[in-house]
């Protein structure tokens, strides 16, 4: 009996040891990011870890700068974060759906335009509000969108605005206020009708190089472009979007946000809840430390903080879901619907009232709100 | 409940089969979840090598060999496709955002074909723009050049010196990218436009710069939609790579759990085999130890064992009938030992001696009898054999029959043999035997009995002995019968021959020439009596009137007569016996006896020797008499006679008693002298023995009964011979059937003065006495006679005259008035032959 029974425990202990869990990985969280300071919460969360390990003690342990990160909440490391860049909004959005990020930043009208195909994304929060202008050379005799209007339409050449992609936050107002100033333009370099030209330069890195070379004759960018473009002497800031007609309709208007992806959502709330949690921190952070975020953004960037330092104040960052916000996605919206560029699921939605719920995860906001 | 073994062995291999049911289930689907993955892990793979071969295309693509193979490339495009659905279609398990870019790939390929085909065009606008702006710049030139009268010789050397320039910055725009050569170009147009004023001119120098900057721009298309592609391409590779980690993390994760689930079961299948054996080891020691516990008990003789409580099942019906089993062997033993207590007593007590011998002929086995028998206890002769108990001659007689027998295996009946018993006296045994057969029919000895048969051996020989004696008995008998008949009819005759020869001696005068012929007659006539009386001794019919005597005077009265007989070369002596017991004979015959063996032992022995006569008393008991069966148990004076002569061998023995029988030489003996004895001996109640060997003398014992007082006995006195005859005035009645002897008779007593009737018979004489009216004396009568006896008419004859007497006369002795040839008492008696002399005292006396 005494040798049945040791052999029996023999094999107990073997079971338990063949059953025993591995210890598992940290779950690894990529996200994606425009390199301009559009996404400066981010950065700033990134780059003062032992501030936010003081206060909230959330914080991103930086592993390769600019990189690599552990998100650790109080001692416990949470994910692995993998931070990479892309050109702008739409392909941050694009890779968001393709779940090439598990949460992104990206432009706002963007996202409206995956959910509306049915892609698996979510809005987590607001990031910040317009931040973007109109940049033309600085040999142009006009200095404010007025001026701008006249001398387009006076010139017998139509001027070359520069996109940084097709499709955009920028490209939109701007598209939208030409309309509105019933300025022809086209996409055509050579459409001799046009008064306006606009010029898809595939990537806010093209924009300064190709006005600077008079390919182009200004750009429609978020900053940090339009601080760097003016540092640079290549061109000059002749209005905000939010000044653009109609009047006052893109003022506080939606221009980042944060998403991710449904999947990656419902798997790590956790995850997602802090890391949400801790961008609410940074940008309280940039608003309460501007000279400072700006260096660091800076210097994320690659970017002298004198832009920065010029091209923060132009956003306004900010997580809330504010009465300016909501009426901007609305116009958003309504204007999307209006260009066909919204014609599914957010086009139903918000005909039928569940926009909000289609196109957000309040219950994570909720919560990181409330850890905030 | 009954649960039958079949069953409870059903439910032990259940399990164990179950187990490898689902072991052999898993390891099949186990191993065939890893084929498929390896199988979708190489399809994913062939994708990425796809994509590498579409990112191939798509670097190669700005040559102008290859820009032209667009359906090539759509074909590469298209396959793509085709491998990208195959994936969505993959079987396998994925998480689900993996899984939902997985199968966006088809969707997403569309963008990357329809990039891949703007790349294409890109490319292939951005090939065909050095020939376009060639061609401007050729009708530029040509333009310029006609321009000659037109424009002064300097503006228009300026002017081809601008056109000049034109190629070298197309060249740094357009193969260098450098876009920062523009405001030169845009710098050459504004000069050209100070210098001419021609429309042509300026239009294609703006239209040269207008392609320079489309060109450019669709580089910068180029590079976007290659960014693209790379990027899509690079996120097609994340995703299959992932999945491809994914299927090999699944597949790690099947391995694992594979091998767990192996590991597990087989443990598992472990652990339910050692419970299977646990339950089985201690089901099976419980049947074990119940069957060690019942056969400790059957070895201890506990039928009676109790066991623990048993499944209900075969096993335990096994062990209940160990213990029905044990309860029969009970009862079998009980009967076994019954049957071999039985037995044993049976063969203990049998007399028979029950044996058994290995093929060795060594005692293997002998019942108690032995002791009894042989006197040897059994364990003595465990390891000897028969023949070491037997005399040496017949140890190897009967070993050779040992041998032959046991050398066929054949049993033997009824074999008999002597053995010595231990205290070395012969005991003959009776052996049957059976051969031992084994299993493998070797032999393997004999079991048998031996029956002591010395006894009847003994009693045979006794009773061969006795019907012998019987036998010669009855010879002698018969002889006796038949020299007593002779002897009657010889008496009668006798008595006429010697009755009227001594009348005749009687009336001659001496000197009468024919006296010397009638003695002879008369001696010879006497001896022809003798030889008659010896006749009737031997045949025990001789008359004799019996007293008792005392043996040791007898024999001294002889011995003056035995010295002479004997002679002097044959030393005589005698020993008396002590207090010697009286003995009821006839003094005659005493003598005749003694004399008679002297005589024998005279001629035993020719040159002298000893004869040694003892009288002893001796008390014969039982056992003496089954020996010797016709002699009664008693006291018995016995007269031994011994000699040292020359002594007799068995078939001598055996007939000397035998009348006639003589080993003398012829004329020396009449062969009756032992016959006398013998008769002498018998008549008298007694026993004679002879013990004679060879050379060894011979011993004669007789034993005479020890004889007794016997109130009124009469003193019988023999007629005594006188020299005159006497005689009466009495009156006789002579009856005798014999008329000579009658005549003989009437003539003597009628010569001595009495008064003669006569009668040849019993009614005769009666009629003759009823008739005769004086006195009748005295009846001289026959005893045998035909019609009436001589007792018979005694009888009667006293009836008509009751104080007449009665003398009786006869040659035979076996009649009313004499029994085993003694008289009765009061009985007066003469013996034929009949002589004047005898007769005439023999009734003298009576009247006296």
């Amino acid at each position: 009996m005494k040798y049945l029974f040791h052999i029996l425990c023999l094999i107990a202990v073997m079971l338990s040891a063949a059953c025993q869990k591995s210890t598992e990985p940290l779950p690894v969280l990529r996200i994606g990011h425009a390199p301009h300071d559009h996404h400066a919460p981010l950065y700033v969360a990134a780059m003062n870890p032992d501030y936010f390990k003081e206060h909230g003690g959330i914080f991103l342990k930086e592993i390769v700068f600019r990189k690599e990160y552990t998100l650790i909440k109080g001692d416990r490391p949470l994910a692995r974060v993998l931070i990479d860049s892309s050109t702008g909004g739409k392909e941050l959005v694009r890779k968001l759906s393709e779940e090439y990020f598990d949460i992104s930043f990206g432009g706002f009208p963007a996202m409206l335009h995956f959910i509306d195909q049915d892609n698996p994304i979510k809005i987590l929060s607001p990031v910040m509000t317009e931040g973007a202008g109109l940049v033309v050379r600085t040999d142009l005799p006009v200095n404010s969108w007025p001026e701008f209007v006249e001398y387009v339409k006076e010139v017998e050449q139509p001027l070359k605005i520069g996109y940084k992609i097709a499709v955009s936050v920028q490209n939109l107002i701007f598209e939208q206020a030409l309309l509105e100033t019933n300025i022809p333009f086209s996409k055509k370099i050579d459409d001799n009708q046009a008064k306006i030209v606009v010029v898809n330069l595939h990537g806010s890195k093209n924009l300064i190089p190709a006005m600077n070379s008079g390919l182009i004759d200004g750009f429609v960018v978020m900053q940090p472009f339009l601080a760097l473009a003016e540092d640079k002497g290549v061109g000059k800031v002749i209005a905000m979007l939010g000044d653009m007609p109609p009047q006052g309709k893109w003022q506080g208007h939606p221009c980042c946000a944060l998403a991710g992806n449904k999947h990656y959502l419902s798997d790590q709330p956790e995850v997602a809840e802090t890391l949400l949690t801790l961008l609410m921190g940074a940008t309280r952070l940039i608003n309460e430390q501007p000279q400072q975020s700006a260096e660091q953004v800076g210097r994320w960037l690659d970017v002298p903080s004198s832009v920065e330092e010029k091209s923060l104040p132009t956003m306004q960052f900010s997580t809330d879901f504010s009465d300016s916000w909501k009426s901007g996605v609305d116009f958003w919206v309504e204007s999307m619907i209006e260009n066909d560029r919204i014609t599914n699921k957010v086009k139903q939605a918000y005909q039928q009232g569940g926009l909000d719920e289609l196109i957000y995860r309040q219950d994570l906001y909720n919560r990181a709100r409330g850890a905030f | 409940m009954r649960i039958p073994l079949s069953r409870k062995i059903f439910w032990v291999f259940l399990p164990l089969t179950t187990i490898s049911l689902v072991l052999g289930v898993i390891v099949y689907y186990g191993l065939n979840g890893i084929q498929q993955a390896n199988s979708q892990i190489c399809k994913l793979k062939d994708f990425q090598l796809q994509l590498n071969e579409l990112e191939l295309w798509q670097t190669s693509m700005g040559s102008h060999k290859n820009v032209e193979r667009l359906e090539d490339f759509k074909r590469e495009i298209f396959k793509t496709k085709q491998m990208a659905v195959e994936l969505v279609q993959l079987n396998t398990y994925l998480p689900e955002n993996l899984r939902v870019r997985l199968e966006k790939i088809p969707f997403f390929m569309d963008n990357f074909s329809r990039a891949s085909l703007e790349l294409h065009n890109r490319h292939k606008t951005d090939l065909h723009f050095p020939e376009k702006n060639s061609a401007l710049l050729t009708e530029l030139h040509g333009k310029c050049s006609n321009l000659v009268g037109t424009v002064d010789a300097p503006r228009l050397s300026a002017l081809h010196n601008l056109l000049l320039k034109l190629p070298n910055l197309q060249i740094k725009i357009y193969h260098d990218r450098h876009i920062a050569q523009l405001p030169e170009l845009k710098g050459i147009k504004k000069e050209m436009a100070r210098l001419v004023d021609d429309k042509e001119v300026l239009t294609l120098i703006e239209q040269f710069i207008v392609n320079v900057e489309a060109n450019y721009l669709n580089y910068l298309g180029i590079l976007d939609r290659q960014g693209f592609l790379h990027k899509t391409s690079e996120n097609f590779f994340q995703v299959t790579t992932e999945t491809i980690k994914a299927v090999e993390r699944r597949n790690q994760q099947t391995k694992r759990l594979f091998i767990r689930a192996v590991i597990a079961i087989t443990l598992l299948a472990i652990v339910v085999n050692l419970l299977c054996w646990l339950y089985s080891s201690r089901y099976f020691r419980l049947f074990l130890d119940n069957q060690r516990h019942a056969i400790q008990a059957l070895e201890k003789s506990d039928y009676d064992f109790d066991l623990p409580k048993l499944p209900d099942d075969e096993i335990g019906d096994l062990t209940r009938t160990m213990q029905q089993l044990a309860q029969g062997v009970k009862e079998s033993l009980k009967q076994l030992s019954d049957s071999e207590h039985k037995f044993r007593e049976l063969v203990e007590n049998l007399n028979e001696w029950v044996w058994e011998v290995d093929e060795n002929g060594r005692y293997t086995f002998s019942s108690p009898v032995l002791q009894d028998i042989l006197g040897y206890k059994p364990v003595e002769v465990l390891g000897k054999t028969p023949f070491d108990l037997m005399p040496p001659d017949e140890a190897e007689h009967i070993k050779a029959i040992f041998q032959e027998y046991s050398a066929a295996a054949k049993p033997f009946v009824g074999l008999v043999n002597v053995n010595l018993h231990k205290d070395g006296h012969p005991v003959i045994l009776e052996t049957s035997g059976q051969a031992i057969i084994d299993s493998q029919g070797v032999f393997r000895g004999y079991r048998g009995v031996d029956r002591d048969i010395t006894a009847s051996e003994q009693a045979k020989a006794e009773r061969q002995k006795l019907e012998e004696q019987l036998h010669q008995s009855q010879k002698m008998e018969s002889i006796g019968r038949l020299a007593g008949g002779v002897a009657h009819d010889f008496n009668n005759i006798l008595s006429v021959i010697n009755g009227y020869a001594e009348l005749c001696l009687l009336e001659m005068e001496e000197g009468h020439p024919l006296r010397e012929k009638v003695d002879i007659i008369s001696e010879a006539g006497n001896r022809a009596a003798r030889l008659t009386q010896q006749l009737l001794a031997f045949s025990r019919k001789q008359i004799i009137r019996q007293e008792l005597v005392d043996l040791n005077r007898e024999i001294d009265d002889t011995r003056k007569m035995l010295g002479r007989l004997l002679g002097e070369n044959i030393e005589i002596e005698i020993a008396h016996g002590k207090d010697l017991w009286p003995i009821k004979a006839d003094r005659s015959q005493l003598e005749q006896l003694v004399l008679n063996l002297a005589i024998n032992a005279r001629d035993a022995m020719p040159s002298g020797g000893k004869l040694l006569i003892e009288t002893v008393n001796v008390v014969l008991d039982e056992a003496y008499m089954q020996e010797h069966y016709n002699i009664t148990p008693g006291d018995y004076v016995m007269l031994t006679i011994s000699d040292t002569g020359h002594g007799m061998n068995r078939e001598t023995r055996e007939h000397i008693f035998e009348p006639f029988f003589t080993t003398k030489e012829n004329g020396r003996g009449t062969g009756l002298g032992l016959a006398t004895v013998y008769g002498i001996v018998k008549q008298n109640s007694g026993e004679i023995m002879v013990y004679s060997e060879p050379d060894k003398g011979s011993t004669f014992k007789i034993y005479l009964p020890r004889g007794k007082e016997e109130s009124g006995e009469q003193e019988v006195v023999a007629p005594q011979e006188s020299k005159g005859l006497s005689g009466g005035a009495e009156t006789i009645m002579l009856v005798e059937d014999d008329e000579t002897v009658r005549r003989l008779s009437v003539e003597i007593l009628a010569g001595l003065g009495y008064t003669v009737l006569e009668a040849e018979n019993g009614e005769d004489a009666l009629h003759v006495c009823q008739r005769y009216h004086g006195d009748i004396d005295l009846l001289l009568t026959d005893v045998v006679m035909p019609k009436m006896g001589g007792a018979e008419l005694a009888e009667k004859m006293k009836a008509l005259c009751p104080k007449i007497k009665v003398l009786y006369m006869s040659g035979y002795t076996e009649n009313a008035i004499v029994k085993h040839g003694i008289l009765a008492d009061g009985v007066n008696f003469i013996h034929k032959p009949v002589t004047p002399k005898f007769l005439a005292k023999a009734v003298r006396q009576i009247f006296e």
